[in-house]
């Protein structure tokens, strides 16, 4: 399922793309590191290539049906001051940010 | 020339706030985050505060399974929430819940006629629940005083979202109207959503593409977020399939990019991304079992479907025979409809005589003042009963006007401001045939007028003999004795 | 008479007979907490004020005799990663430190209405992420019993206070081992419940399809009584199940003829260290003695158990961490200035340790477009298979019977350095989370001066089972009677 080529299965680029996708500041120390970590780690994992999971479905839950469902009531609210207590940064009644650069990755509407 | 060697090809994406009392994953309450405080309707689920956990709202999945139901979508028995992973300050979890690979609803369709055009008709490919994002507004820095900043209110976080996504099945921008029109129509039939977009309670998205007419292939498409009215929709898919169609025969290509529209400049604009592609990494919500929605739940459901707009019409204007445009009208807004059938059912006579009177008068009285058909003070059972009298001819034309505006006013009955205002029709002939004859005296040269060929001045009598009986006159009988005492003018010739 | 080192029920008589006070038992604890916690490190934080506090509210509960419980007036402590309303909750993270929840978690809600007091908030593996709590942003926990090696992990902290008599039990909570382990290591009884038998509402989340709190105790039967108290369905979580929850003192019985155990010969072909292995066959031989059938069983997918679980734990932690953000509460940075991007960047590359970072990277990695596929979604199909191997084992028998770990305590800093290895010593306990099961874990002796623990693993919804055959264990041993004497003992 891998890359035939030698070398490490998750390399600096990828590493840099993965640490960016969660906002991580990678320095060039922790992205060399960490591509041979996890590296190494994914190698081993492969293990689980050897498996036939042809007729095997992926584990769900029970499911829930409508009685486990919350009824649409309005229930108490947190305080305001209990969010902005612990917000690093506000202005008035808000939660306060650096500027909003890029534009969001899709948001709901 | 050019333009019409093309095809546009249009799918929307809509998405839509449910109208729950409280919020998709908590117990929040809904609020109209224009006006509430900012911050004031939170908790730790919608804030995502560590070791919160998402309750499903089972309001939420009704609502949600109306909608599927009255796009004639198949409601699937399993549908799973999913996380969709990406950062931004308005999404308090970094990861959105949504549904990806199974969602609630699918294969549907509905028909729509655009303006001018036949009805045609679109798929739905599916609708899926999610939450809403928070709302963050963006401040730019005030030189030497501050830096630009954000701020972001929770109120909006978590309030249940339908995204229901067509089938790129417009082919142009009349279309993709009637489509939103008709989407719009549908929720706030179902009473799932007011419908107002000024609110931001119901948002459009456009997918945009072009290809040459008589092609199979789909072109490149763009997507146009964020378009807040219809007028946006219309224009911004406009300009986009006119941007496209230059690109493509300057011999370059489409990239495909989310855009969007700058109403002010009246262009699309690009919002790529600073770097990567997005990679959301949906998974399913481990804090959320499969949903199970079972057929009786949904049997239900469906048996609780109001009478949809378009069913709607073709009875009003098969079954009840009113005419095309009362019918649209009336149609329009379930509340009004169903006014109209109650003052109907109290009426028992013909409909299109209740029917003129609601889209006519009524509505231009509630139009005059500001009000929805929910606060009118004239109950339909009085309407019904003014219409009575007036076809009975206790009343007229004039005189029912005058009674509703009072009826408007006070919420009177009918019958006591007919009697308050002394407003029963004179049609004793003979009391008439002497005001006719007072006025037919008193204006000898308008008649010689009239005689000579001026046949339109019998208005302007009756107009005379209804100022003289302060409007209580009874036309026909007037007109009757005009005729008999003024003779026949001659013909034009 | 040392309050400090009472079990439950017996502290509990004694409250109710007015013999002695909640303050005087949570007073004794707090004493003990300052005379040897400095050497052992197993507190975060001591809430000294409001223990008192809640312990004299608990007195008067105890003086009136009106709604009276078994753990009224009991000192306990919880792993920091529980929600505490007014008291600091940190998961052993930089970026939590000074964070301060508005809110109890649900398991503290039902121990407050309890009556019990709660003393304080125990160091683990920063995340829950690690088996020995070297991974804590903090500082190091000690096993009381030699105080040169690790307690275990990820729950170490609460396994060591109740090792050393700083709490009369503790809550834990167990996503891969984290209870099972540390109690293995530190020679006190810890009990991973089936998932969903405890509500997870207001536990930070590591892994969410795994994650199961859990308490320790000196014994099964102050475990089995608490594990009462803070089970049972919560509507705040979906997850939870409706199951009633039985009486579980009710479920013990000595005798144990009638009881088939299964012992999974995969788990025991695994190097295990001979002093372990010695002494966990002894207690097989000890439960044959009580009446049970032992008999051999297979699981074959257990060498799939490693892969499958951090592959799904990875993903799932990945997407539970993004929320900690420097914005709505937690470390934030850079102070002022720069893009809400730059505030992520560096808050989340100061504010995580390097094993937290790996994990949450990989987790990416799996979920990623491209290897969603071939990784988080055939580790969940595997996953399946290796439920199976279960449901077939417990057609045959009523628990298995395994280590906890393939060796006892490892000295501090002996394992840190390599990864992969920190997770291959994980094979004994790792499975019990995706399989789905409950699983006990019971002191059964001793290797050179360390505690060697014993798991007794049972099907979902099994602890009458797993307690029964644990106490009547415990009904023939005094292993769980041992304490280290670790008064004197000092670190360096």
């Amino acid at each position: 399922m891998m890359d035939e080529e030698r070398g490490l299965l998750i390399d600096r680029e990828q590493v840099r793309h993965i640490g960016y996708l969660i906002r991580l500041a990678l320095t060039e120390d922790e992205v060399a590191m960490f591509s041979e970590q996890l590296s190494g780690i994914v190698d081993y994992f492969d293990l689980l290539s050897e498996v036939d999971v042809s007729d095997v479905a992926a584990y769900h839950q029970p499911p829930m049906g409508r009685d486990r469902l919350r009824e649409d009531v309005v229930q108490p609210t947190l305080e305001r001051e209990d969010l902005l207590a612990n917000a690093p940064q506000r202005l008035g009644g808000f939660v306060k940010v650096p500027v909003v650069l890029d534009v969001p990755d899709g948001e709901g509407g | 020339m050019t333009r019409d060697a093309y095809e546009p090809v249009i799918g929307m994406e809509i998405h839509a706030e449910l109208r729950t009392k409280s919020k998709m994953f908590c117990g929040c309450p809904v609020v109209d985050t224009t006006v509430a405080e900012p911050n004031s309707a939170i908790c730790p689920v919608c804030t995502a505060l560590p070791g919160a956990m998402p309750v499903v709202n089972r309001e939420a999945v009704a609502q949600a399974m109306m909608v599927g139901l009255a796009l004639n979508c198949t409601i699937n028995e399993s549908s799973i929430f999913a996380r969709k992973n990406y950062f931004y300050p308005d999404l308090p979890k970094g990861y959105q819940i949504s549904q990806y690979d199974f969602p609630l609803a699918t294969a549907g369709w509905i028909e729509v006629t655009p303006e001018g055009g036949e009805p045609v008709r679109i798929g739905i490919t599916r609708a899926h629940m999610e939450e809403d994002t928070a709302k963050s507004e963006h401040y730019p820095a005030i030189w030497q005083e501050t830096d630009a900043y954000t701020l972001v209110d929770f109120n909006r976080s978590g309030v249940p979202l339908l995204e229901i996504v067509s089938e790129p099945d417009m082919h142009s921008t009349a279309e993709a109207l009637a489509y939103g029109t008709a989407i719009r129509e549908i929720l706030r039939y179902l009473g799932v959503n007011s419908g107002d977009m000024e609110k931001g309670v119901l948002r459009f998205e456009a997918n945009v593409s072009v290809r040459p007419l008589g092609s199979e292939t789909l072109g490149t498409r763009t997507e146009i977020k964020n378009l807040n009215s219809f007028r946006a929709l219309v224009q911004a898919s406009e300009y986009e399939i006119e941007r496209q169609i230059g690109v493509l025969e300057a011999g370059g290509q489409v990239v495909q990019e989310t855009l969007g529209w700058d109403a002010a400049r009246g262009v699309t604009y690009s919002q790529r991304s600073k770097e990567h592609a997005h990679d959301y990494r949906y998974f399913p919500e481990p804090d959320l079992p499969p949903l199970h929605i079972d057929p009786a739940w949904v049997d239900e459901v469906r048996g609780a479907l109001p009478e949809l707009p378009a069913v709607k019409y073709e009875r009003f204007t098969t079954a009840l025979g009113l005419p095309e445009n009362d019918a649209r009208i009336l149609v329009g807004e379930r509340a009004l409809a169903d006014y109209f059938e109650a003052a109907l059912a109290a009426y028992g006579g013909d409909p299109s005589e209740i029917s003129k009177w609601v889209v006519g008068e009524l509505s231009f009285l509630m139009n005059r003042d500001g009000v929805g058909i929910g606060d009118v003070k004239v109950a339909p059972d009085a309407l019904s009963r003014l219409v009575t009298l007036l076809v009975k001819g206790t009343i007229n034309q004039n005189g029912a006007k005058d009674v509703l505006g009072s009826m408007f006013e006070t919420g009177r009955p009918p019958d006591e401001i007919v009697k308050e205002k002394g407003l029963v029709q004179i049609s004793d002939s003979d009391a008439l045939a002497a005001v006719v004859q007072e006025v037919i005296d008193e204006n000898p040269d308008e008649v010689r007028t009239y005689l000579a060929g001026k046949a339109t001045l019998l208005q302007w009598f009756m107009g005379q003999v209804m100022r003289k009986t302060r409007g209580r006159a009874k036309p026909p009988v007037v007109l009757a004795l005009l005729r008999e005492r003024l003779g026949e003018p001659e013909s034009a010739g | 008479m040392d309050l400090h080192s009472l079990t439950i029920r017996a502290a509990h008589d004694l409250l109710r007979e007015g013999k002695i006070t909640s303050v005087e038992l949570t007073g004794a604890v707090l004493d003990r907490i300052a005379k040897v916690d400095p050497a052992v490190r197993a507190y975060v934080t001591v809430c000294h004020d409001e223990a008192m506090a809640e312990a004299a509210t608990a007195d008067a509960r105890l003086r009136s005799g009106e709604d009276v419980t078994l753990l009224t007036g009991i000192p306990y402590g919880v792993k920091d990663c529980l929600s505490t309303n007014g008291v600091r909750t940190t998961c052993s993270s930089a970026i939590l430190e000074d964070y301060v929840p508005r809110y109890d978690a649900t398991a503290i809600s039902r121990l407050r209405e309890a009556g019990a007091v709660l003393v304080g908030k125990h160091n683990m593996d920063e995340f829950g992420m690690g088996s020995s709590c070297e991974n804590s942003a903090l500082f190091n926990t000690h096993n009381p019993w030699d105080l040169a090696r690790v307690p275990g992990g990820s729950s170490g902290g609460s396994a060591a206070a109740v090792a050393a008599d700083m709490g009369l039990f503790s809550l834990g909570e167990d996503t891969g081992g984290s209870v099972r382990m540390p109690a293995g290591f530190c020679g006190v009884t810890g009990l991973k419940p089936t998932y969903g038998r405890v509500s997870r509402y207001g536990l930070i989340a590591l892994a969410s399809s795994f994650d199961s709190i859990g308490p320790f105790a000196h014994d099964v039967r102050d475990a089995a009584l608490v594990t009462e108290v803070i089970a049972g369905h919560d509507p705040m979580d979906s997850t939870s199940t409706t199951a009633a929850v039985p009486d579980y003192a009710a479920c013990m019985d000595r005798d144990l003829r009638g009881v088939r155990l299964g012992i999974p010969e995969e788990y025991f072909a695994l190097g295990i260290d001979p002093g372990v292995d010695r002494a966990v066959r002894a207690a097989i031989d000890q439960l044959a003695d009580l009446g049970a059938e032992v008999v051999p069983v297979s699981l074959p997918h257990t060498k799939y158990a490693i892969p499958i679980y951090y592959l799904i734990l990875t993903a799932e932690a990945s997407s539970n961490l993004a929320r900690f953000d420097g914005v709505r509460y937690g470390l934030s940075l850079p102070e002022g200035g720069a893009d809400v991007i730059d505030r992520y960047l560096q808050t989340r590359e100061r504010g995580f340790g390097d094993e937290v970072k790996r994990r949450i990277m990989l987790g990416t990695f799996a979920l990623s477009a491209g290897y969603y596929d071939a990784y988080y979604l055939r580790a969940q199909r595997v996953r399946t298979l290796l439920r199976q191997d279960f449901e077939r084992a417990f057609e045959q028998v009523d628990a298995l019977i395994a280590p906890v770990c393939p060796t006892t305590a490892f000295k501090i800093g002996e394992k840190i350095d390599d990864p992969l290895q920190m997770y291959l010593s994980d094979i004994h306990v790792v499975a019990a989370n995706p399989g789905g099961v409950c699983a006990l874990a019971v002191p059964c002796g001793f290797s050179e001066g360390l505690p060697v623990g014993m798991q007794v693993i049972g099907p979902p919804l099994g602890e009458p089972t797993v307690f029964r055959i644990g106490d009547a264990y415990q009904g023939a041993t005094e292993w769980h009677l041992a304490r280290p004497g670790v008064e004197g003992m000092s670190y360096d």
